[in-house]
């Protein structure tokens, strides 16, 4: 019997979750090197400091198609294996990578941070309260960044134990923080440069689809919170 | 029983505070419109001399910084996609026409105006709105001996610039992202100050096209926007013009742009500058470091409120 890609990866979970893992580091890799051997362009800063950016703010978007794209693929995949019945068409374990993804968006908003605080505002905390007094993008900013923040400390499954119901409602405040990234992105992008359409595109997008299962237009399915579902049990 | 007299005086007996605080440039000014007179030579002959020793010396970047990071919306909003872009540019033949309140309005192929005077070299700051700053080495003509060609009329207290429009070659065109032709424009004392120039040539060579051949303006102490690229119409006019930035977003770029370091943008840092080639910002000066040279001409006036 053919195996359907979901039991396929899924039972190389350890292999797909390493891939994932240095698959993610690559962005950061690029960066490093090109700042080493000063191929960052012609204005590095500004290079550093937006494809940082735009890699937080890309792997915010990677962690909310999570939910999503599971229960796309469990669609898909039960009209596909039908013939095998539904248990082999599980797409839950992809809610385990989740994690991974959301401390990526967290590491590279890290960096996003870092550059800003060592190459523009060299440190100087005085110039921080000013700056931001005077710009709106850099308080919407800084909210995203303390909600990853929280959201990174509280991601340990030790945390999660602690917190019990509450873990849910801290972590649904990133889709505030994708909100609010958006709001960061329109506010410091330069008038009529077209890539903050492409976020907000697909940041809405996202964002309809928890519309769509709250209000009961789409039936809710365990495991749409992100809570760990018990997985099927699967018999060669 | 002493009467006193009220004193009757009404604004027009005063002087103008401006006037008054550069009385002796000004009378300088009119010795030398005489002596201009006298010597038949045409309109306003008394374009001052700037003397580059006395400009701030900041180490020019280099060739490919300049030619290779460009605003030019006219072909990209995108800086490094204009080098590529700005190639298909005709810029031969071309004329500027310069009309309006003037004497003698004249079109002018680019060629014949530059054989007419001598080129000047003058090493600029450059400082974008956007937080980042270049050093570049113009070649080009003084604005202020241009516009005596034409012999401006006292009524000339604007000058408005135009710049090309042609779709067919300026591909940024056929998207709406400003109002085209780009306009832009100075205040008469501005475009007549010495260090205003028409540049028709970078380190020595030709105008490469994304630096805005053939003729662009450079106004180094406001920020880029204010320094137009290949320029067709000169105007001179009793009103201040409408200019595009202005007119696309009036709360963040104001008809004078001056660098001010104390009037924040509110997407960009006006109090540092990302100079290109170095990777930690620097301070901002006012004027881009030419107040020296230009803070006199905006003596008196609220520059939070005319930024």
């Amino acid at each position: 019997m053919r195996q359907p890609l979901s039991l396929w990866l899924k039972t190389r979970y350890r292999r797909v979750w390493w891939c994932l893992f240095l698959a993610a580091l690559i962005p950061f890799a690029n960066i490093l090197f090109r700042y080493q051997t000063d191929r960052l362009g012609i204005n590095p800063l500004q290079a550093l400091q937006q494809e940082t950016g735009q890699w937080a703010l890309i792997f915010l978007i990677i962690s909310l198609t999570v939910t999503p794209v599971r229960r796309f693929m469990a669609f898909i995949c039960q009209k596909l294996a039908a013939r095998y019945g539904k248990r082999i068409s599980d797409w839950n374990w992809i809610i385990r990578l989740r994690r991974m993804l959301g401390l990526y968006a967290l590491f590279y908003a890290t960096l996003h941070c870092l550059t800003w605080l060592h190459f523009d505002i060299s440190w100087m905390f005085s110039w921080i309260i000013e700056e931001t007094a005077e710009k709106p993008y850099l308080v919407a900013g800084f909210l995203v960044y303390i909600i990853l923040l929280i959201l990174g400390l509280t991601s340990p499954r030790f945390m999660m134990k602690r917190l019990g119901k509450n873990w849910l409602r801290i972590h649904r405040s990133i889709y505030a923080a994708s909100l609010l990234a958006l709001l960061h992105v329109w506010w410091s992008a330069k008038p009529g440069s077209q890539e903050p359409l492409y976020y907000t595109f697909l940041i809405i997008l996202l964002l309809l689809f928890r519309i769509l299962t709250w209000s009961g237009i789409l039936s809710r399915k365990p495991g749409d919170n992100g809570l760990p579902v018990p997985e099927r049990q699967v018999n060669h | 029983m002493i009467i006193r007299k009220t004193q009757q005086l009404t604004e027009q007996h005063t002087t103008d505070k401006r006037l008054y605080q550069n009385r002796r440039q000004f009378i300088q000014r009119l010795g030398l419109g005489i002596a201009g007179t006298l010597l038949n030579r045409p309109g306003l002959a008394a374009c001052d001399v700037i003397n580059p020793g006395q400009l701030l010396k900041d180490k020019p970047n280099t060739r490919r910084q300049i030619t290779s990071y460009n605003n030019y919306y006219e072909f990209s909003t995108n800086k490094e996609a204009v080098r590529i872009l700005a190639q298909e540019l005709t810029i031969s033949p071309w004329t500027l026409t310069i009309h309006g309140e003037v004497e003698k309005p004249v079109t002018i192929d680019m060629d014949d105006l530059v054989k007419r005077f001598s080129i000047e070299n003058r090493i600029y700051r450059l400082r974008c709105v956007e937080g980042w700053s270049m050093v570049i080495p113009w070649n080009g003509i003084p604005l202020c001996k241009i516009l005596s060609l034409v012999t401006p009329l006292s009524s000339a207290k604007y000058v408005a610039f135009t710049s090309l429009q042609r779709s067919s070659e300026m591909i940024g065109q056929r998207r709406d992202s400003l109002d085209w032709p780009y306009q832009e424009g100075l205040r008469m004392d501005e475009a007549l100050h010495p260090l205003t120039l028409l540049a028709t040539g970078m380190y020595d060579d030709e105008l490469p096209k994304q630096n805005g051949a053939p003729a662009r303006i450079v106004v180094p102490w406001k920020y880029g926007f204010k320094s137009p690229k290949a320029i067709t119409h000169i105007q001179l006019l009793p009103q201040q013009p409408q200019t595009s930035w202005n007119k696309s977003i009036p709360g963040e770029y104001g008809f004078y742009a001056n660098v001010n370091p104390s009037v924040p943008h509110p997407r960009w840092s006006q109090r540092r500058e990302n100079r290109i080639g170095e990777l930690r910002k620097k301070p901002t000066l006012a004027f881009n470091g030419y107040a020296d040279q230009v803070a006199h001409l905006y003596r008196g006036m609220d520059l939070k409120k005319y930024f």
